[in-house]
């Protein structure tokens, strides 16, 4: 008998050990097997799927301050071209953070990193602001549900104004308040390149809303602004329906679930009589009411631009109902209107059918959540689905988002 | 033919008449058999498989004689999804490391690749979730970086350490 050499892991073929590789998460493979040795490092380094990764999605890892670390020093060793990292729900804190911005730092590939909910305060944004003001490569962060502050807002606004890449910042949730707000605000007016900004759910208040306004009045390059969940009451939407006659650059506003009633719906149709940009206004759970959506309706007979309106949850009722069925009488732009749940009953739902036979701009119209009776429905599918081509939706479906 | 056997030996001279189905399990024996016409009687000699091994090899064909062929491979999207293993197979695999390694290389030699598949799984899951370090004890791997290279392994790692 030969005398064998007793197998392991390193004796084997390496078109086994890509076998075995086949068979390992992305996570496994950079952060458990790179480094063990220098023969599974340059198998590692050879192997197809390691060589090609440009995504890397580590959603709930459990990665933790020091995985973070690992995984930093590995991109940084490694010759993979990542252009995604998705570090959501990791836990890896502002001394994780600090890694990954150190190799941001040299990076040329990282087009997206998504940190969402990762507990990073301000310390760990202000890490990533010193990234970014070198930074010419990372175009959409994501720091949703973390707890950046104030502080960590001006870290980052400071960045945003050397800052001439990032194209898309979700700061959802970090508790940034009407401070935070104005520290951005001053980016807005310096930076060019930003055209998503998400601050849903940061305390801003009114206050807040009236220093992103007076930065709208310079930028010229934001379309999407995200103000929902702020208590942003009417006083604070005057200012952005201030804006909104100036501004030419915003295509999608939505500020959903604030304080805004009647009088804070009629300044933003004063707004959208002179708005030539606007296509999107999501104005879901505030409180409207039928006097707001007479006011709405009334500027959509002017307006030539919008195409999306979302009132669900307004308390709107059938008198609402009536106003916006006779703005759409006249209307030759809106595409889709939702007025999910506003206790619209069948009366409301007859201006619909008399009003629409006139326009043949509407596409959808959302009525689920209401007082329609089945009759009534039947009536709607009949002269609105089937002779008018409207889709129209009537029944609440779980799975649908708002 | 059921029941009809064939004679392979192993490289330690041992003959084993093995049923010419569960054989054929094995691209490798199919191959030898069909395309190069071998006489049904002849020996076939297994120059790479010791008896010990082949007769793991032998109870696990057996067991998944009738299992449904797997689909072929894509080189372009080879990452696995599932790396559940049949608790029956998980029974057959507790044994120690270089018999699994055996295993794995008698496969690959006899390209069965249900066997391949579920041992290279097996290895798999002793490496997932460990610390570079786990997977050297668990292998009884040597740490091979030169000094310069541990240095500068070790360097990355202490970036944040100290702040």
């Amino acid at each position: 008998m030969c005398d064998r050499i007793i197998s392991s892991i390193l004796t084997l073929p390496v078109e086994i050990v890509y076998r075995i590789l086949d068979h390992l998460d992305n996570f496994n493979i950079l952060c458990s097997i790179r480094d063990v040795c220098t023969r599974i490092n340059t198998i590692v380094d050879s192997y197809h799927r390691y060589q090609t990764l440009t995504t890397l999605d580590l959603r709930y890892k459990s990665i933790g301050p020091q995985g973070a670390q690992h995984l930093a020093s590995v991109l940084q060793q490694s010759k993979i071209t990542l252009t995604m990292l998705n570090l959501s729900n990791n836990q890896i804190g502002d001394q994780g953070v600090q890694c990954l911005a150190n190799i941001l730092q040299y990076n040329k590939t990282i087009t997206t990193l998504n940190l969402h909910y990762n507990q990073i305060g301000p310390q760990g944004a202000e890490h990533l602001a010193n990234v970014l003001q070198q930074n010419k490569t990372l175009t959409t962060l994501n720091l949703h549900y973390n707890q950046i502050g104030p502080q960590g807002a001006e870290h980052l606004a400071n960045a945003l104004q050397q800052n001439k890449i990032l194209t898309i910042l979700d700061l959802r949730s970090n508790e940034i308040g009407s401070q935070g707000a104005k520290h951005l605000a001053n980016a807005l007016e310096q930076n060019k390149t930003l055209i998503t900004l998400d601050l849903y759910n940061n305390q801003i208040g009114s206050q807040g809303v009236k220093h992103l306004t007076n930065a709208l009045q310079q930028n010229n390059t934001l379309t999407t602004l995200k103000l929902a969940a702020n208590q942003i009451d009417d006083h604070g939407v005057q200012y952005l329906a201030n804006a909104l006659q100036q501004n030419k650059t915003i295509i999608t506003l939505n500020i959903y679930n604030n304080r805004i009633g009647s009088r804070g719906a009629q300044h933003l149709a004063n707004a959208l009589q002179q708005n030539k940009t606007l296509t999107s206004l999501n104005l879901i759970f505030n409180h409207i009411g039928p006097q707001g959506a007479a006011h709405l309706a009334n500027s959509l007979q002017q307006n030539q631009t919008l195409t999306s309106l979302n009132l669900a949850s307004n308390q709107i009722g059938d008198q609402g109902a009536e106003h916006l069925a006779n703005g759409l009488r006249q209307n030759k732009t809106l595409i889709s209107l939702t007025l999910m749940s506003n206790q619209i009953d069948d009366q409301g739902a007859e201006h619909f059918i008399n009003a629409l036979e006139q326009n043949k701009t509407l596409i959808t119209l959302d009525l689920e959540y209401n007082d329609i009776s089945d009759q009534e429905k039947q009536r709607i599918k009949e002269l609105l689905c089937i002779n008018h081509g409207l889709t129209v939706s009537l029944e609440y479906k779980k799975d649908k988002r708002l | 033919m059921a029941g009809h056997k064939i004679k392979l030996q192993s490289n330690d001279g041992d003959i084993f008449d093995v049923e010419v189905e569960i054989a054929k399990l094995s691209i490798t024996i199919k191959t030898m058999l069909e395309d190069l016409s071998m006489n049904e009687e002849e020996i076939i000699p297994l120059p790479n498989i010791n008896s010990a091994i082949f007769k793991k090899v032998i109870q696990w064909t057996t067991h998944h004689k009738d299992d449904p062929p797997l689909p072929p491979e894509d080189d372009e999207n080879r990452e696995k999804n599932t790396n559940d293993i049949s608790s029956w197979d998980q029974e057959f695999l507790k044994v120690d490391q270089g018999t699994l390694f055996e295993l794995i290389l008698a496969a690959n030699y006899l390209d069965i690749k249900g066997l391949l598949d579920v041992t290279c799984t097996s290895v798999a899951n002793m490496i997932k979730g460990k610390t570079s370090e786990e997977i050297r004890q668990t292998f009884n791997i040597k740490n091979d970086f030169t000094p310069q290279e541990e240095e500068q392994i070790k360097k990355e790692n202490e970036w944040c350490e100290n702040k």
